[in-house]
């Protein structure tokens, strides 16, 4: 990336892990409050209160909620710290999910389902984090401007050689008016400066007309190939 | 608040149900769509007297939910709920003919408040 | 060929341009190239038409010159021979008019001597020789009577010819003289004799300063054996031998280039008489007959000089222009690529941040109605155990999750910054919202914050995340300018009618001035490290885009002032 971009992209950064550490912190002190109110009401008469299953079940969504929001800040907030390590160690899989899990908001506005196929084996990538979660998400991204509703999006991360990992994307269903929209996709210029991001990383991206529809190729260990 | 019958519209099905309780709890009979298609149809089935419209919401947008409701049931006063920073989507609702707008997560008070507001204003008009 | 070459390479360096990323040393070569290449295209031709023009003059000039001096070498001859053959005529006449008795008859003789040197110049003796080369008689200032001549060489001469005429030589008064000798046969008797005059050349001399030469061109006589036979101004006396090389015999008059003995350049016309054995020669030194070519030629080489500084100076000049504007417009076109490149990532960025912020708004609005039902519940049970505390504690909550919701609409603030969007805004409510963004690393890092917002600040027309932005870049540079516990201070005035304008004040550590002049230049970095320099050139640009200004005050260690200046009003939005 451009000095400009790395600096904009720090920028948001910045802002990102700041407002994600404070959410962390915020949803922290509501989980204590649950908590307390939780002991409270356990110590009490259950029969003296009206409505004490109503509570604990009420008490027990919010916990649920509040690890939902935690789960959220903390992948946005790993997303955000990257900029500061050129160069990390990080797992793909997990990688992989937890952008699945941050992008599906945007997946559900256009009616389309993301999931990342669960893997048992790790794959350790040892990559520029940011640049890669940029390209995986924007390649989610590209899909998600080229499916039809209703349809499913399916990363998977694969191990192709002990040298190279791959995420592949793929879907159920493809009409003929996507495919002629992948097509478009691939003449524009936003998927070349994917090429691009994608060749700093000594890795190559495909876009192909049957599954997997994206294919992107990373090296285990870009810091010899960059 | 007795009689009044209101409608709630929101994809978070953990969200209405608890708003709906909560409502209930203060005499609103209130009843609950998980998206735009089931809306229309619950409206069209039987009528509330307000309906309270999510915008962001997978497939029919509550937008174009409003839309509809306003065509087909132009008494029907709408009170929009627009995600956090959703200034814009409210600003475009009010536009098509909501009543008003408040954002996600609400006070309850407020809710209700803009409740009143929107049946005086259309019983006054009627 | 070269030329060709080069033009097509400079083309291809004018094509390709968007293939690598322009560097210093790509448009130095560039200019070089162009450079050149103008020179070469502009310099070969004048340089061609000078040379032509100069041997074009040259030739007209010589020529000009040349045939006046061929014309009075021609003129010059013609008198003289004019006046050799009047001479010899006349002693001609001598010999056949009169017999050989009166001839020998010394008085007669003197008698005809005395007639001759009346009515003609330059006779200074006469005497007769009889076919043995005896002098019979003689008429004039000497005793030369019954001098036997048998054995010189004009004698034999006029065994073969009847007609004599000598090259000069000095006779006994030491004037210099030639000798005309005419034979004569007696055509009834078959004797003949010969009457021998000599004749004085001071008439040559007349000949001579009749030409009117200036006073550094030269003409003289000589013999073909080099000899001088008159006086010359430079190259020596009657009868010297002439210092330079005898030009080659021809029957038409000539002019040759020659360096004399002197060292001159000169030009020489000469002439060989038909009748006897002289040359005439016309020696001008060339500086003094090329003097109206020197003076063309020098003012050719100036007009040649100028027209060539001229055009290099042009040739320079408009390269440096012409490729600093290729240099300005690629490198705008390098910004607004990126530009374009960083805004389509920054919005994928920020649409992953917002969608975030909306995806989090969802559980807190969930965790909202779950604590509001059980503030209800709570609430509407008449007697329920520790109604207080338990309804301070579902408060809490709910404020909570209100602190949540300011959290994630200030992300959303900062994530969606795409298009400009005006609204009507209070600056120091903007203030404020940025500056608590930053409230934390303030507390943490002991850095006294300081608002002084202007109470009646009008409302102005902006764009609220822009602006958001802007204080936060600036406040950044700020925060990483200043140690810990040092003084961050944020004041919003009005300026004047149509400004308001917000200052941002640091104790910090400064910058230099060579760092001033660099800080909007968009790959600029301090080299302090990489979170000092957050772009200022971005927010410049914002500024710029939202029709204010920015302006900066820095001393090193002594801390920066910024002053953004915003229009109350944003000026496209009123041209419209």
């Amino acid at each position: 990336m451009a000095p400009m971009e790395m600096r904009e992209t720090a920028f948001m950064g910045r802002i990102t892990a700041n407002a994600t550490h404070e959410m962390k912190n915020v949803l922290a002190i509501i989980k204590e409050y649950v908590g307390l109110i939780q002991d409270i009401l356990a110590r009490l008469d259950k029969d003296s209160i009206p409505s004490s299953e109503k509570m604990f079940r009420s008490l027990e969504s919010i916990r649920d909620q509040v690890q939902r929001g935690v789960d959220l800040s903390e992948y946005l907030n790993r997303f955000a710290h990257s900029p500061d390590e050129t160069i990390g160690t990080f797992e793909l899989n997990l990688t992989v999910s937890q952008i699945v899990y941050l992008s599906r908001r945007l997946a559900k506005l256009k009616e389309i389902s993301l999931e990342a196929a669960q893997q048992n084996q790790t794959i350790t990538i040892v990559s520029d984090p940011l640049k890669a979660q940029m390209l995986i998400f924007q390649c989610i991204d590209v899909l998600l401007d080229v499916l039809e509703s209703g349809a499913t999006m399916r990363l998977e991360a694969l191990q192709l050689d002990p040298g190279t990992a791959a995420v592949e994307f793929s879907t159920d269903k493809v009409s003929a008016e996507a495919r002629q929209r992948l097509k478009d996709a691939s003449g524009a210029p936003q998927w070349s400066s994917l090429k691009e991001l994608a060749g700093t990383l000594g890795g190559s991206i495909l876009l192909g007309q049957e599954d997997p529809l994206i294919r992107l190729v990373l090296p285990v260990d870009a810091e010899h190939k960059m | 608040m007795e009689g009044l019958k209101v409608l709630l519209v929101d994809d978070e099905e953990e969200f209405v149900s608890t708003l709906a309780e909560r409502l209930r709890m203060r005499g609103i009979e209130t009843g609950t769509a998980g998206d735009g298609e089931q809306a229309l149809k619950s409206i069209s089935e039987d009528p509330p007297q307000l309906v309270v419209l999510d915008v962001m919401m997978p497939g029919l947008s509550g937008l174009e939910v409003l839309r509809r409701v306003r065509s087909e049931h132009p008494h029907i006063p709408v009170i929009l709920l627009t995600g956090i920073g959703g200034t814009r989507e409210g600003i475009e609702g009010m536009r098509l003919g909501a009543f008003d707008y408040l954002m996600k997560p609400l006070a309850i008070e407020d809710l209700i408040s803009r409740m009143r507001a929107a049946l005086a204003a259309s019983r006054g008009g009627a | 060929m070269d030329a060709k070459k080069g033009l097509r390479g400079i083309f291809r360096r004018f094509l390709d341009v968007s293939d690598e990323e322009p560097s210093p040393a790509r448009y130095r070569a560039l200019r070089t190239d162009i450079t050149v290449l103008m020179l070469l295209i502009t310099i070969i031709p004048l340089c061609l038409m000078a040379l032509i023009n100069y041997h074009q003059y040259q030739s007209a000039l010589k020529s000009e010159i040349v045939s006046p001096m061929k014309a009075l070498v021609n003129k010059t001859k013609h008198s003289f021979e004019l006046f050799l053959a009047g001479r010899l005529s006349t002693v001609r006449f001598v010999a056949s008019a009169y017999s050989y008795e009166d001839l020998a008859d010394e008085n007669k003789l003197n008698r005809i001597f005395r007639v001759l040197k009346q009515e003609f110049r330059g006779f200074v003796d006469l005497g007769v020789i009889d076919s043995n080369g005896l002098q019979v008689s003689y008429a004039g200032p000497y005793e030369l009577k019954g001098k036997d001549y048998s054995e010189q060489d004009w004698f034999q001469h006029l065994k073969v010819s009847d007609v004599y005429i000598s090259d000069v030589f000095l006779g006994y008064r030491r004037f210099p003289h030639i000798v005309i000798a005419v034979k004569h046969i007696e055509p009834s008797s078959g004797r003949s004799w010969i009457v021998r005059a000599t004749i004085d050349t001071g008439r040559f001399d007349d000949l001579i300063a009749s030409m009117g030469l200036d006073p550094q061109s030269d003409a003289f006589l000589i013999n073909p054996q080099g000899v001088l036979q008159t006086n010359s101004k430079f190259y020596g006396k009657v009868l010297d031998s002439f210092p330079g090389v005898v030009p080659p015999l021809s029957h038409e008059s000539n002019v040759i280039d020659e360096t004399d003995a002197k060292g001159r350049d000169v030009l020489i016309a000469y002439t060989y008489f038909a009748q006897s054995n002289f040359v005439l020669m016309v020696v001008k030194p060339k500086a003094e007959v090329l003097r109206a070519w020197y003076t063309l030629k020098s003012e050719l080489l100036i007009v040649f000089l100028i027209s060539v500084v001229v055009i290099v100076g042009v040739i320079l000049r408009l390269t440096r222009m012409l490729v600093d504007r290729l240099e300005e417009s690629d490198r705008k076109r390098e910004l607004a690529l990126r530009e374009m490149q960083h805004s389509h990532k920054l919005s994928s960025i920020g649409r992953l941040a917002a969608g975030v912020a909306h995806e989090v708004n969802n559980p807190m609005a969930v965790i909202n109605e779950k604590a509001g039902l059980m503030k209800d519940l709570i609430e509407f049970t008449q007697n329920f155990p520790d109604k207080e505390k338990f309804l301070s504690q579902v408060e809490a909550i709910i404020q909570a999750v209100e602190r949540c919701r300011a959290i994630t609409h200030r992300l959303l603030g900062f994530a969606k910054r795409m298009d400009v969007e005006i609204e009507i805004l209070d600056l120091n409510q903007v203030v404020k919202e940025t500056a608590g963004f930053l409230e934390k690393e303030a507390l943490y890092r002991n850095i006294r914050l300081e608002l002084d917002l202007a109470a009646h600040l009008p409302r102005i027309a902006s764009d609220r995340g822009q602006l958001q932005q802007v204080f936060l870049n600036i406040l950044n540079n700020s925060f990483a300018a200043v140690d810990d516990g040092g003084r961050v201070g944020i004041a919003t005035w009005e300026k004047d009618i149509d400004t308001v304008g917000v200052t941002f004040i640091d104790n910090g550590c400064g910058m230099s001035e060579e760092t001033l002049k660099h800080i909007y230049e968009p790959f600029y970095t301090t080299k302090k490290g990489a979170g000092s320099g957050l772009g200022l050139s971005i927010t410049y640009g914002i500024v710029k885009k939202l029709g204010g200004d920015i302006e900066v005050q820095s001393k090193v260690g002594q801390g920066t002032r910024f002053m953004v200046y915003l229009p109350k009003k944003p000026r496209e939005r009123s041209e419209k």
